[in-house]
Formats: C-alpha cells, sequence, structure tokens
C-alpha cells in the first residue's frame, strides 16, 4: 500500500496540471451541491426550531370584560404544559411592535393593535395538544381569534420536503459528473503514462499492483474536489454572514449556520469515494502487454 | 500438437526462494528452463489471410545457456520472445518454462510468469519521469520485499550494469546506452531465471552495441540463461554461442557460432545447403553461416 501511494503521488506530482483542473472541476459541482445542503440543513433547523416553539397568541375581542379575561388568564396558568401566560394591553401591544423608532408610526392610535395573551408552552407537549388547546380557546366569547406557528411550521415543512428533493436530484447530477470528470482524468492519464502502466505489467505487477495508484489518484481529487467546494462555500457563507447577520437572524428568528461537521466528513468522505470509483471506471480496460 | 483445454489454476508460477535453483550455476544439473515443442503462431491480416509467424518451431534451451535468436525482420524472432513472457499465445503446440506450459497459464497466472523473466527491449521501455533508481525498484516492488532489501538490491544492480551513483538522476536525462545499461539493471534485479532480450543494441551505435553485449555476457557468466535476439551479425561473431537462425517462421539453422566454424556441419543442417558450399579455403560450415548472415542483415 505504501508503494501505491508514493507512486500515487508521484503520479499526481507529474501530472498536476491534469489533476488540478480535475480538482477544480470537482470542486464546482460540489459547490452546487453544498450550497444545497447549506439550504436544506439551515432550512430543517428552522422547521426544527419552529416547531418546537409552543407559542400561541390569543387576540382578544375589543371591549372584552376584563374579569372574562382575568379568568383566562389564570386558567391558562394553570393548564399542564404552559409555561408562561402574559397579557399584552394594546398600548403594550403598540409599543411591542413599534418600539423607539418610526416617528410616523407613532402617530397611529393607542388601539390600534389588539389586547392578546401570549401563551408559551412547553416543547415537550406534543403538537396536537397544543391544537385542542387553540380550538378550545378559538370558541371562548372574548377571543378574536388564535394564532400559532403551526400553519408556518407546515409551509416551512413542504419548502424543506421540495429543498430535499432538490437537492437529492442535484446529488444525483454532481455524483454523475464527479464520476465522469474523474474517470476522464484518469483515462487521460492512463494514455500520458502509457510506458508506465507497460513497464509495470512486463515486471509482474498484477492488475490490482497497477490500477491501486490510480485509484488512489481518484480518491485524492474527489476528496481535495469536495475540500476545496466546502472552503469556497464556507469563505462565501461567512462573508455573507458577516454583512447581513442580524437582519438574516431578525427575519429567521435564527442565526444561520454552517453544515455541519458530520455533513462536512460526509461530503469529503463522498468525493473520495466517488474519485476511486470513477478511478476505477476509468481503468476498466487496461492497455494489455 | 494441440495443447489441452484446462487451465492452470491461480497459483504463483514460481515460489518465492525456487530461483536460484533455477540459474545456472549448477551447471552439471542442467535442465531445459526453456522448451518450444512444434509452436505455430498465425496473425489473421486485415485482409482476411494469414500471416503464419512461426511453423512448427522446436527448441530447448538449458540453464545457463546463452542463445542468440536471430533472422530478418518478419522471421518471428520478437514474437518468439513475446510467446515466452505471455504477451502473445500460441496457436498450437507447447511452450514449457521451468517446466510449466506457458500456453495454459490463467491471465491471473502471467504476472509471475514474468516475475521470472528479465525483459529487454530495442526502446528500453523505461519510465523517464522517474529516477534511475525507482526505475529499477519497481520490479522488485511488485514482489513485494521490504524498501530496505530493495534499496540494497537495486543499489548491486546499478553498480552490476555501471551506473553505481546515478540512482537519483532522472532515467529520461541519460544517454542512450546508460539507459539500456538501466533497463538491463531492471532485468536482473529480480534475479530472474531467464533474461529475455529483445533487440537490445537495435537503438545504439556499434561500440556501445558490444558493450551492451558484454554486459550480457557478464550476466550470463553469474549464471543466468540469457536468450538474445539480434539481427546484427557483429555481435554474433564476438563470442562462440548457440545461434538460432529464424527464417519465415521456421528455425532453419542452429548453431554454436564461432566455436563449430571448423566443426563438420551437423546432421540438422539441410543436406542441399551443406552440400553447396564449395571446401576448401573456408570452412563449409563457417561459408554456410556468412551467406545466412548475409541474408540476415
Amino acid at each position: 500500500m505504501a508503494g501505491s501511494l508514493e507512486r500515487a503521488k508521484r503520479g499526481l506530482y507529474a501530472e498536476w496540471r491534469l489533476h488540478a483542473l480535475s480538482v477544480v472541476s470537482l470542486a464546482v459541482a460540489f459547490v452546487c451541491l453544498g450550497a444545497a445542503l447549506l439550504v436544506v440543513v439551515n432550512l430543517h433547523d428552522l422547521k426544527e426550531r419552529w416547531g418546537r416553539i409552543g407559542r400561541a397568541s390569543v387576540y382578544l375581542k375589543d371591549g372584552a370584560p376584563p374579569q372574562q379575561v382575568e379568568a383566562l388568564v389564570s386558567a391558562l396558568k394553570q393548564t399542564e404544559g404552559v409555561r408562561e401566560v402574559r397579557y399584552l394591553s394594546p398600548i403594550d401591544a403598540r409599543n411591542a411592535a413599534l418600539g423607539v423608532a418610526d416617528p410616523t408610526l407613532k402617530a397611529l392610535p393607542q388601539d390600534a393593535f389588539p389586547a392578546s395573551i401570549e401563551v408559551d408552552v412547553a416543547p415537550e407537549v406534543p403538537e396536537a395538544e397544543v391544537q385542542a388547546m387553540v380550538n378550545k380557546l378559538g370558541q371562548l366569547p372574548a377571543v378574536d381569534g388564535v394564532e400559532t406557528y403551526g400553519t408556518w411550521t407546515a409551509r416551512l415543512g413542504s419548502l424543506l420536503q421540495g429543498g430535499t428533493i432538490a437537492a437529492g436530484a442535484l446529488a444525483l447530477i454532481v455524483f454523475g459528473a464527479v464520476l465522469a470528470v474523474v474517470a476522464s482524468t484518469m483515462r487521460l492519464a492512463l494514455t500520458r503514462r502509457r510506458t508506465e502502466v507497460e513497464v509495470l505489467r512486463l515486471v509482474g505487477a498484477s492488475d490490482g499492483f497497477v490500477r491501486t495508484p490510480y485509484v488512489l489518484e481518484g480518491v485524492f481529487q474527489g476528496a481535495i474536489g469536495s475540500a476545496t467546494a466546502l472552503a469556497i462555500l464556507a469563505l462565501l457563507f461567512f462573508t455573507v454572514k458577516a454583512h447581513a447577520d442580524g437582519d438574516l437572524s431578525g427575519l429567521l428568528g435564527l442565526d444561520p449556520a454552517f453544515l455541519p461537521l458530520p455533513v462536512i466528513a460526509a461530503m469529503i468522505a463522498t468525493g473520495g469515494l466517488l474519485g476511486a470509483l470513477g478511478g476505477a471506471l476509468g481503468l476498466r480496460k487496461l492497455t494489455a502487454v | 500438437m494441440a495443447h489441452a483445454g484446462g487451465r492452470a489454476p491461480l497459483t504463483p508460477f514460481l515460489r518465492a526462494g525456487s530461483r536460484d535453483a533455477l540459474r545456472g550455476g549448477d551447471f552439471s544439473a542442467k535442465k531445459p528452463v526453456l522448451v518450444f515443442d512444434d509452436v505455430q503462431k498465425v496473425y489473421r491480416q486485415p485482409s482476411g489471410g494469414d500471416l503464419h509467424v512461426l511453423r512448427g518451431v522446436e527448441l530447448l534451451i538449458e540453464r545457463g545457456e546463452f542463445v542468440f535468436v536471430t533472422g530478418p525482420s518478419g522471421a518471428g524472432k520478437s514474437t518468439m520472445l513475446k510467446l515466452v513472457y505471455r504477451a502473445e499465445t500460441v496457436d498450437d503446440g507447447r511452450i514449457l518454462f521451468c517446466g510449466r506450459d506457458i500456453a495454459r497459464l490463467t491471465d491471473e497466472s502471467v504476472p509471475f510468469l514474468r516475475r521470472n523473466l528479465g525483459i529487454v527491449f530495442q526502446d528500453f521501455k523505461i519510465v523517464p519521469s522517474w529516477t534511475v533508481s525507482e526505475n529499477v525498484a519497481i520490479a522488485l516492488e511488485v514482489l513485494g520485499l521490504s524498501s530496505r532489501l530493495i534499496r540494497q538490491r537495486v543499489a548491486v544492480a546499478l553498480e552490476r550494469v555501471g551506473l553505481a551513483g546515478r540512482g537519483g538522476d532522472r532515467a529520461g536525462v541519460l544517454s542512450g546506452g546508460e539507459q539500456q545499461r538501466l533497463a538491463i539493471a531492471r532485468a536482473i534485479v529480480g534475479e530472474p531465471a531467464m533474461v529475455l532480450a529483445d533487440e537490445p543494441t537495435g537503438n545504439l551505435d556499434p561500440a556501445l552495441a558490444l558493450d551492451i553485449l558484454g554486459l550480457f555476457e557478464e550476466i550470463h557468466a553469474s549464471g543466468t540463461t540469457v536468450l538474445f535476439a539480434t539481427h546484427d551479425r557483429t555481435l554474433l561473431d564476438v563470442r562462440p554461442r548457440r545461434i538460432l537462425v529464424l527464417d519465415e517462421g521456421r528455425v532453419t539453422d542452429v548453431h554454436a557460432g564461432l566455436a563449430a566454424y571448423a566443426e563438420p556441419a551437423p546432421s540438422y543442417v539441410d543436406g542441399d545447403e551443406a552440400d553447396a558450399e564449395p571446401v576448401g579455403a573456408r570452412p563449409p560450415r563457417h561459408a554456410r553461416e556468412e551467406r545466412r548472415l548475409r541474408r540476415v542483415s
């Protein structure tokens, strides 16, 4: 194996331009795949986070009797799984929404926002129970409507499903491209190093002995190609994030994250594996001597 | 003679450590290392016809022999060697190398056969981008020897061919003669049972050709069997060696070089040719050889 590794290193060094071109092609393909994975991973995190947020906003009707409101708050506080109940008057809601920002919006009337009760439910409470509670609350006379994150989570779920399918299709295309690029590179390398193969054959090298360095070169190409793609992607991601960090976090309620380590490791391993397969495919017919 | 349909199992051609016995050190116990038994080789031509390259070739080479194969271009010299290292397969007949029928080897066993052969070509077949040492070491790397042993044996082989101290040089920068020496070092480093040389001096000037022949003589002197294909008659005259003359796919003459000049023509020489030579100033055999070699060259 050490000898094969040494010969693979020698081959990479001797044909570095050819291999560099191949690595760049692979990196482009893997950047596409990595970007798709990045979107899918962050959408998944967002869905998980929104799914875990058991928050409901119970909007009260104008002129709801204070006793009814107090009774409702008290009942909710005693409900199992409810962590916090907070009453927001129209003024509180207006202040929370506008803050100290826009003077034009400050001209809105005091009762522009409805009074509401904000309910935080513990994450371990099943979604079905939360939904049942929401249905009951919606039937109370003082309640105008109840809003939860459920609908948003459902929409995000379908978006994530679509994204996952698209990423899967893209992955297949990328895998095909990687195999084709590595196999072509290996065929070309084999043609350029025909004498080397002839010599190996003549001194009694087995098929495995001849093929192994080429397959290893494929592994290096695939792994380096995917690693380069990840480096490019990381650079782009953190540059964009640095410029739009606050806005993104505020918009999504989540700090966008780069690909997790297991995904990075899997991408590099996949690159190496595809490189090995491509190398083996490219060497299906070795020069016979 | 048709060879049997059975194929040899996937086993090493020779066991490690058995090679010393196959080298020609013990001349008292000579055994055939290579036998051609009614070997036929036919190439199908694109035009549809058959080209009979070898027609019923019979040959026996004993351990430790040095044998020249000569003949005009297209006579079948290279094909004969290719059959030995299984770059080609026989159409009929048998080739026994160390007692094993080469034609019956499986493709997987061919590398094991080649590990017992050292092969030298006219075009050297070295890897120019590798160093001199790497070019020689590859013959031992396929055997799976330790790197320490490989270094030692490569150094010895390079010294034997006069390339000591050049191990770190790129093979591509060597001169033609040096490249051929390198190819010879690679051929002998594994201590093969036999060295096959296919026109090894074809690309070299006459002085270098003699130099390379001298190297083969030295290798032979250490006990290695050598089969040397050439059409250069000046090499055949250097030392008395057994010479096979191939013409139109047949072995048309077998004789023992200059040492046999004064001897009567052997019985296997064609009667017409033997009788046709004038007896007088030169021995009949010498004249016959001269005429044949003129045809060759």
